[in-house]
């Protein structure tokens, strides 16, 4: 999906990977804070905060990836996204910074990964001498047609 | 159908509020004619609705709908003066076109008319102003459309329609007695031809020269012209009775978009409330001075109010625990004053805001007298409805959703309650049946009722479809009470004569119904007498947005339930908790009720741990109601932490419906609290006591 438009991305870390997203669909990002569980939902979605009198969820980033959950630390930020109309939150270790990339410095994900990761990554782009992956999160946020399946049975 | 581009979406918004008021109210008073058919004031309203609408809609151009009223009006025009009685053919022509405005104006969301043959429509009005047009104007129905099929006349029509030019359907009467209907019917040719292009007409030019016509010209006819530039010359060829001139909507689609049909209905509750509010419905409403509020707008000050809610408590407690360090402090004691001062306040503009808010239900019931007549009509029975206590406010974001319930109910009495007319005659009831539907306030509730005076609930069915769809053994069945039997009634699929109408399509069934309502926090209840008749009895709080709730808190969570479910908080020892046949179970006073532990029934892990020694035991007495039926359930907490008002918030919608949880409340020191879903946490704890002790009846057996 390389294309020749510049992009502004934010970048943060998980677990020592760069990711950078759209800046387009960040929202906010806020300092981590107390997260309320909400029993049966994903193992991913660590629960619910307060988002100056809004009540939206929140995504353990690393939980979704299968990566290995660590405490949280004082860089810990949530990330709010907009899907689709919907705000939700992403917890990542640390935001790093802002970045424009030139759209010939992102090669698609496909060509250079074979897994079905592929699936979640909107491209890799190469800055200087470093790799960033950036993240389709609609897609990394979409609920499995698992995850449908249970809620329609707790229902 | 090309019309004026330079509508701005302003127009259109001033246009549709108008109209769909318009409607509204044509709906009603039309369903009132036909019991006051002698009301000259009612039929005045209807007219100058009719009127209204028709010139809107035409300064717009919008053709079809300006078309369609102006035909509704020419029929009300002779009722309203008497050349025409009110008949329930006329009452059934009207709602069939009011039923086509609707259709028509679901696309103006989209800046055009949906599209929409109305010639049919139109057909019916003319018809029963002149009846001895009808045989005329159903035999040309078929025969434009043959015509229309032939290939040239369907590129002559496209072209013109491409070149901007609208197409008419022009329909001439010739008086029947009339012995020169050829010369006539070329003179009024004449005059089209004159004005514009006659792409097709019936009888053709050739038939007309061969003296081969009837009493009627059809013609189909492209022109820039006005309609009235059109009608104007042919009313003055001699021996014309009649002249109508109708935008020609294509021979095609009468396919009434019933996706479509689905916006209107959605819309209209929203634009209702707004319309309704500022009083501008008619003569019956007093004049009274009101605004137009935008219901976002409306919306978000009741956002911003409950925020105010959550504060102004924690702004109480704040100063509590201040005034309680600082007695002697002179700001300190300025500052309570001050937060008592504005803890008052914000209650006064909470209640004034619920208030606002607030819609006489009778908005929802005005829409019963239509549904009960089309019930009435489709299964041939008749069924009056009787409203009360219209005035009975609700607030309006459960007024929207008990719609459904209360439809559904509506049909239920008609279907399944009201006998046929043999039975009722037989039984010496009244010919007609009557359907009740009452609302009333009781204690901080909206209590709303629908009874039927029909046959009532025939028990034994329900037991026999019960064991039918498996849902009790057959010794089961015989074995429960009466009572417990018309309870089954709610069980999925328990229908005993299932007929599926055109329901919304969400599913029909009682346990849909009552679905609905429990999650509005209400109840349902039923009643019945055979051969006299069931009633139906709705609890609904007055408000979604707020309500009283206790909090507690249980694993570390805290946690909100609904003080309406609340009998009582207790606080005792290990002593009164016990196990009876491997449920816990709770001995209060010598009642014994079964027993959950709030964190596990939410998050349905981890095993009950029994208390130990003296450690105290908190719990929350909670029933789904006051009814003989409604049994109590304990609910164990590790702490219970104090009573507030809770500001209801949606957890959203990513994370999809969580059993047990009804919402979510933010408090004031902004924590996030669940709102635990009580009637399913006692349903799941009875229904546990109940397969308990089943199981142990089993093995016993």
């Amino acid at each position: 999906m390389a294309d020749e438009a510049e992009r502004q991305l934010v970048v943060f870390d998980l677990a020592g990977e760069a990711y950078g997203v759209n800046i387009g669909t960040v929202r906010e990002i806020i300092r981590m804070q107390a997260v309320t569980h909400v029993p049966e939902t994903p193992d991913f979605v660590e629960g619910v905060i307060n988002l100056r009198g809004r009540v939206i969820p929140v995504v353990d980033l690393r939980k979704r990836f299968g990566l290995e959950t660590s405490e949280h630390t004082s860089d810990s930020r949530i990330v709010v996204v907009d899907i689709a109309g919907h705000d939700i939150g992403v917890i990542v270790d640390a935001v790093t910074e802002v970045l424009r990339v030139a759209g010939a410095s992102i090669e698609s994900a496909s060509a250079l990964i074979t897994t079905e990761d592929s699936y979640y990554m909107d491209g890799i782009a190469k800055i200087g001498d470093r790799l960033l992956i950036l993240l389709d999160l609609d897609r990394v946020l979409q609920l499995t047609s698992d995850q449908l399946a249970a809620q329609s049975v707790a229902a | 159908m090309t019309f004026a581009n330079d509508i701005t979406p302003d127009d259109l918004k001033v246009f549709m509020q108008e109209a769909e008021s318009l409607l509204e109210l044509l709906d009603e008073d039309i369903i009132r004619l036909e019991q006051e058919s002698d009301n000259s004031e009612l039929l005045q309203e209807i007219f100058r609705a009719a009127h209204t609408l028709k010139g809107s809609s035409g300064m717009l151009g919008f053709q079809l709908m300006a078309g369609l009223t102006h035909a509704m009006e020419d029929l009300l025009d002779r009722v309203r003066k008497g050349t025409l009685p009110v008949t329930p053919e006329i009452v059934d022509a009207l709602l069939a076109s009011l039923d086509g405005l609707k259709v028509l104006m679901a696309g103006l969301a989209d800046g055009e008319e949906a599209t929409l043959d109305i010639e049919p429509l139109v057909s019916q009005l003319r018809a029963i102003i002149d009846p001895s047009a009808a045989s005329g104007a159903t035999q040309a129905g078929p025969s434009i459309a043959e015509i229309v099929a032939a290939p040239e006349v369907t590129a002559r029509i496209d072209a013109a329609i491409e070149a901007g030019t609208p197409v008419y359907h022009v329909t001439v009467h010739i008086d029947p007695e009339s012995d020169w209907a050829a010369v006539r019917c070329f003179q009024a040719l004449n005059e089209l031809t004159a004005r514009g292009e006659v792409i097709a007409s019936i009888p053709s030019q050739q038939q007309i020269e061969d003296e081969q016509v009837g009493k009627t010209l059809q013609a189909l006819f492209a022109t820039a012209e006005e309609p009235d530039v059109i009608s104007a010359p042919l009313t003055t060829v001699a021996d014309v009775v009649d002249v109508s001139v109708v935008p020609w909507s294509g021979a095609a689609a009468s396919e009434a978009p019933t996706a479509a049909e689905g916006t209107p209905a959605t819309a209209a509750p929203a634009a209702v409330g707004a319309a309704k509010e500022t009083g501008e419905a008619g003569p019956r409403a007093e004049a009274q001075q009101s605004v137009r509020i935008d219901v976002d707008r409306l919306d978000q000050l009741m956002n911003m109010v409950g925020e105010l809610v959550i504060d102004r408590t924690r702004i109480a407690q704040i100063s509590r625990m201040l005034l309680t360090r600082h007695k002697e402090d002179d700001q300190v004691r300025a500052l309570a004053e001050t937060s008592a001062h504005i803890v008052r306040v914000v209650d006064e503009l909470h209640t004034s805001m619920m208030q606002v808010r607030m819609l006489p239900v009778g908005l929802l019931f005005s829409k019963f007298p239509r549904l009960v007549r089309d019930l009435s009509r489709s299964t041939g029975k008749q069924v009056r409805l009787v409203v009360e206590g219209e005035g009975t406010e609700i607030d309006r974001s459960v007024i929207e959703k008990i719609k459904d319930p209360l439809v559904h109910l509506i049909r239920n009495s008609i279907d399944h309650g009201v006998e046929p007319l043999d039975v009722r005659r037989a039984a010496g009831k009244p010919d007609v049946a009557t359907v009740r539907l009452a609302a009333q306030h009781e204690s901080g509730s909206i209590v709303i009722t629908i009874d039927d005076d029909g046959g009532g609930i025939n028990i034994a069915a329900v037991r026999a479809a019960a064991v039918r769809r498996g849902a009790l053994t057959p010794e089961a069945a015989e074995r429960i009470s009466d009572d417990d039997a018309l309870q089954l009634i709610w069980e999925p699929g328990l229908s005993t004569a299932q007929r599926t109408t055109e329901v919304s399509g969400r599913g029909v069934g009682m346990d849909i119904v009552r679905r609905d309502v429990e999650a509005l926090n209400g109840r349902v209840d039923v009643s019945t007498e055979p051969g006299m008749g069931t009633r139906f009895t709705l609890r609904l709080p007055l408000t979604l947005a707020t309500f009283g709730g206790l909090l507690v808190r249980s694993g570390n969570a805290m946690y909100a339930l609904p003080l309406s479910y609340v009998q009582e908080t207790v606080r005792t020892d290990s002593a009164s908790v016990g196990t009876v046949m491997t449920k816990s179970v709770m001995n209060l006073r010598g009642d014994v009720m079964p027993l959950l532990r709030l964190r596990e029934a939410i998050s349905r892990t981890g095993t009950e741990r029994a208390p130990l020694g003296d450690e105290p035991v908190f719990a929350v007495v909670v029933k789904a109601g006051d009814g003989e039926r409604d049994r109590p359930v304990a609910v164990v907490v590790d702490e219970l932490v104090d009573q507030q008002e809770i500001v209801v918030k949606s957890l959203g919608e990513y994370l999809g419906k969580t059993r047990g949880v009804a919402g979510a409340s933010i408090l004031g020191d902004g924590e996030v609290v669940l709102i635990v879903d009580v009637p399913t946490l006692i349903k799941d704890a009875l229904q546990g006591s109940a397969d308990a002790s089943q199981d142990a009846g089993r093995k016993a057996a």
